[in-house]
């Protein structure tokens, strides 16, 4: 990456509950807030937070705010990320999402009841759900976003690598702006999942959900319409290394992150927003996933 | 409260349930308000959906496009056709 690209627009939501605001407590040490999951044999605790979508974003009409959880959690940090960027009209900006786990919870709710309940009572409501593009595409409609829309479904990497992907469209001149970040949700079926693999009660980070977006653009164009520049996006990079042995969990992240729990691909955009604003020190991360996916983001104060 | 009166409530609370309506308080829906259109914003997945919810939790299928008119036109229609239905089964 060669011209900077600003980051004016921050958005946040998890374990640690919704905004910036309650992401700075977490990071000077409030706890976490958790739901226990009874399991097939046995329990586990997740970082999860309890909100009602269109209490952070008032007058979002009731048929756009009956999402599913992934779309909800990316429609609230979304909402957040616009407001500070002083970006309160429909444009053609991009949104580009990137997710690990993507729909894997709906698409289990909604095979499951076909399996268990037959063909003529699956859910059609959650049917429209099975996308991995869900975030990516409700936040475009409900914000009236209308630039390309990308999904990037990339192991816990993902959200930084959306990231770069936007302020690679920035740079190229495809896009003036880019709404971009990571979504991942939490559910019974999810926590299964992470307690077959291994995951106990105790285990730090401790599994949670998140989102965390940003609003990028050319630093040019953010000083040109006076929109606040937070922070400046100087490098990036992703990749994918073999891990060092099978299952062997890689564990070289961003500062701060587990603090906020495992948060998958929003574990990238919320260190980002933190160092955007001033909750950390801006600097060079990596955020890495067992499997090997890294990115890595470089980032400056803004002068 | 009547078994009429907690059969309209069980309606409500299964319309907020199953179509995802997390801000609605069953409570302040009106018995004879219509279900689809203004007011709760239902559309016809909606009627899909709530089609299979019915059949779900009271066992009595909704089986074509005019029976579906009728009993969704409002909680009240709904809670009528439910009580008949599971009745007659």
């Amino acid at each position: 990456m060669s011209a900077p690209v600003a980051v004016t627009g921050v958005g946040v939501v998890g374990a640690f509950g919704v905004g910036v605001e309650a992401l700075a407590r977490c990071l000077m040490g409030a706890d976490l807030q958790t739901v226990r999951q009874e399991l097939t044999g046995g329990s586990l605790e997740v970082g999860q937070s309890s909100w009602k979508l269109r209490q952070h974003w008032p007058g979002l009409p009731l048929k756009l705010g009956r999402v599913d959880r992934g779309a909800k959690l990316a429609l609230i940090a979304g909402r957040q990320a616009l407001d500070t960027a002083g970006m309160d009209e429909p444009e053609p900006a991009a949104v580009v999402i990137g997710s690990r786990f993507g729909c894997l919870l709906v698409n289990e709710g909604y095979h499951r009841g076909l399996l268990t309940r037959g063909y003529r009572r699956a859910a059609p409501l959650l049917f429209g759900y099975t996308v991995p593009s869900a975030p990516a595409g409700e936040l475009s409609i409900a914000a009236g976003l209308t630039g390309p829309n990308l999904t990037l479904v990339d192991g816990d990497a993902a959200g930084g690598a959306a990231i770069a992907r936007a302020a690679d469209w920035i740079r190229e001149g495809r896009v003036e702006r880019a709404v971009a970040g990571g979504v991942d949700a939490q559910g019974p079926w999810l926590a299964q999942e992470l307690y077959d693999a291994g995951a106990r009660d105790g285990d730090r980070p401790l599994p949670a959900e998140g989102a965390g977006i940003v609003v990028l653009e050319s630093l040019e164009g953010a000083r040109a319409r006076g929109a606040p520049v937070q922070a400046l996006l100087t490098g990036a990079r992703q990749g994918f290394d073999s891990p060092a042995g099978a299952n062997e969990a890689v564990r070289a992240r961003a500062p701060l992150a587990d603090a906020l729990g495992r948060t998958y691909a929003a574990a990238a955009p919320l260190v980002l927003a933190a160092m955007a604003r001033r909750l950390i020190a801006p600097g060079d991360f990596r955020v890495e996933d067992e499997l090997g996916h890294h990115v890595e983001l470089d980032v400056a104060p803004a002068s | 409260m009547s078994d009429t009166a907690e059969l309209r409530f069980q309606v409500k609370e299964l319309i907020v349930e199953s179509l995802n309506l997390e801000d609605v308080d069953p409570a302040e829906i009106e018995d004879e308000q219509p279900l689809f259109g203004a007011g709760l914003e239902l559309d016809s997945l909606d009627a899909l959906q709530l089609a299979v919810a019915i059949e779900e939790r009271f066992g009595v299928p909704i089986t074509d496009e005019d029976m579906g008119q009728k009993v969704f036109a409002s909680v009240t229609a709904l809670a009528e056709f439910v009580a008949a239905n599971r009745e007659n089964a």
